[in-house]
């Protein structure tokens, strides 16, 4: 049961997008078509999948002063890996993408994940973690480039709607459409999830990544020294 | 002592995690480096046949001293037409823009396509690239650059400027 609550959190309770707001440039650049969207949400899965199990199963090894470095090394493996492999044997899909796929190694999901899940999880969680958060991210990127697509191009997948062609909105096509389709989106997953979405940690203490750190070398949060430094 | 040690499992670690990553890449692009170059070479062979549809032979020249560093390579296209394969970047470009520009005898352009782009999708999908069609090396620089897409217009324009002088002093080499 709590393997499945691991897979489905990344879907809408916890949805990467929508909820936890992360990955906000390639979900607005990559969100104009459906075709985009999927490929760049299948990408991102797959690299969320394997960096995860891969920090996982190191967890123990990596010291925590070098832990971020060595979650890039993987990421940054995993993204040219998938490059790699895409520019190979799915070249058209590779264009399409562009810059974007290369972009995925700065993605805060999973530098996210890697951090809050990963490194506290093994490896089976892990990875189901990854699946689930990259399938919320590809869910997200469909619904946006749905609308974005249909409304904004009179088209799905490229494919033309012909009643639709007098009644086109290009502006959702565009950038701004894109931030007024995301924060209609948020704004109805808020509605939909209320009181069950996680609370944002605030900016104190609890909510650094580096209180682990403080709490060891015996130093209080907020003191002189703690600032200083 | 115990700091010490610390430091040096940190950078043991990383090095480690860095050479086994490096060793997996190179792997991958042993098998996929063919296949890519295989998907490179048949774009380009696209392109070609898009600028120059009835081709019946094709032989590379050697591009000429003093042509631009855009012009990758130079295509002598039925005895008698040129094709030539630019790579350019705009002033924000992430990555290359590949143009291929198809050039007659008497160095009027034939066809332009955009090979590969990553920035706007819409630029050189539309009709802006056949702008140039019938252009020379003196009228070129005629056609309006793209609204929105200044720079990379503004750098699709300097590519074709550069493969038609490439052309002039490829013809130039051949008659002197």
């Amino acid at each position: 049961m709590k393997k499945i609550k691991v897979f489905t959190n990344g879907l809408i309770k916890e949805n990467p997008v929508l909820v936890l707001v992360l990955g906000t440039c390639p979900t607005l650049a990559m969100s104009v078509s459906v075709i985009n969207a999927i490929a760049m949400g299948l990408a991102a899965t797959a690299v969320l999948i394997c960096s995860n199990a891969v920090i996982s199963l190191l967890r123990k090894v990596i010291p925590d002063t070098v832990r971020i470095p060595c979650y890039i090394v993987v990421i940054a493996g995993f993204v040219t890996l998938v490059q790699m492999l895409m520019e190979a044997y799915l070249p058209d899909l590779y264009d399409m993408l562009g810059v974007y796929l290369a972009l995925i190694v700065v993605n805060c999901i999973i530098l996210g994940r890697a951090e809050m899940f990963a490194n506290k999880h093994n490896v089976f969680e892990s990875a189901l973690d990854g699946l689930g958060m990259g399938f919320g991210f590809t869910l997200a990127l469909l619904l946006m480039a749905t609308v974005r697509e249909v409304l904004g191009n009179a088209s799905f997948a490229g494919m033309s709607i012909g009643f639709l062609q007098d009644y086109k909105i290009p502006i959702l096509t565009a950038p701004p459409g894109g931030f007024l389709v995301f924060g209609c989106m948020i704004a109805l997953v808020a509605y939909l999830t209320r009181g069950k979405a996680p609370i944002k940690k605030s900016f104190d203490c609890e909510g650094c990544p580096s209180a682990a750190f403080c709490r060891k070398e015996g130093k209080a949060c907020g003191t002189a020294e703690t600032e200083a430094k | 002592m115990k700091k010490m040690n610390g430091n040096v499992k940190s950078v043991i670690v990383l090095t480690a995690i860095c050479l086994i990553v490096t060793a997996l890449l190179a792997v991958t692009n042993h098998f996929t480096a063919p296949v890519i170059k295989d998907a490179r070479d048949k774009k380009i062979e696209r392109s070609l046949k898009t600028v120059i549809p009835e081709m019946y032979s094709i032989r590379e020249a050697v591009i000429p001293e003093g042509a631009a560093s855009t012009v990758k390579s130079i295509y002598i296209v039925n005895d008698e037409l040129y094709a030539v394969v630019l790579a350019t970047t705009s002033a924000y470009s992430s990555g290359d823009m590949g143009i291929t520009v198809g050039i007659s005898a008497d160095g009027r352009i034939t066809g332009v396509t955009l090979t590969s782009y990553f920035e706007s999708k819409d630029f050189g999908k539309d009709t802006y690239p056949n702008n140039y069609i019938g252009k020379d090396v003196n009228s070129y620089a005629d056609v309006d650059t793209f609204s929105g897409v200044t720079y990379s217009s503004m750098a699709f324009k300097k590519a074709i400027g550069d493969a038609l002088q490439a052309v002039e002093l490829l013809k130039g080499g051949a008659e002197g």
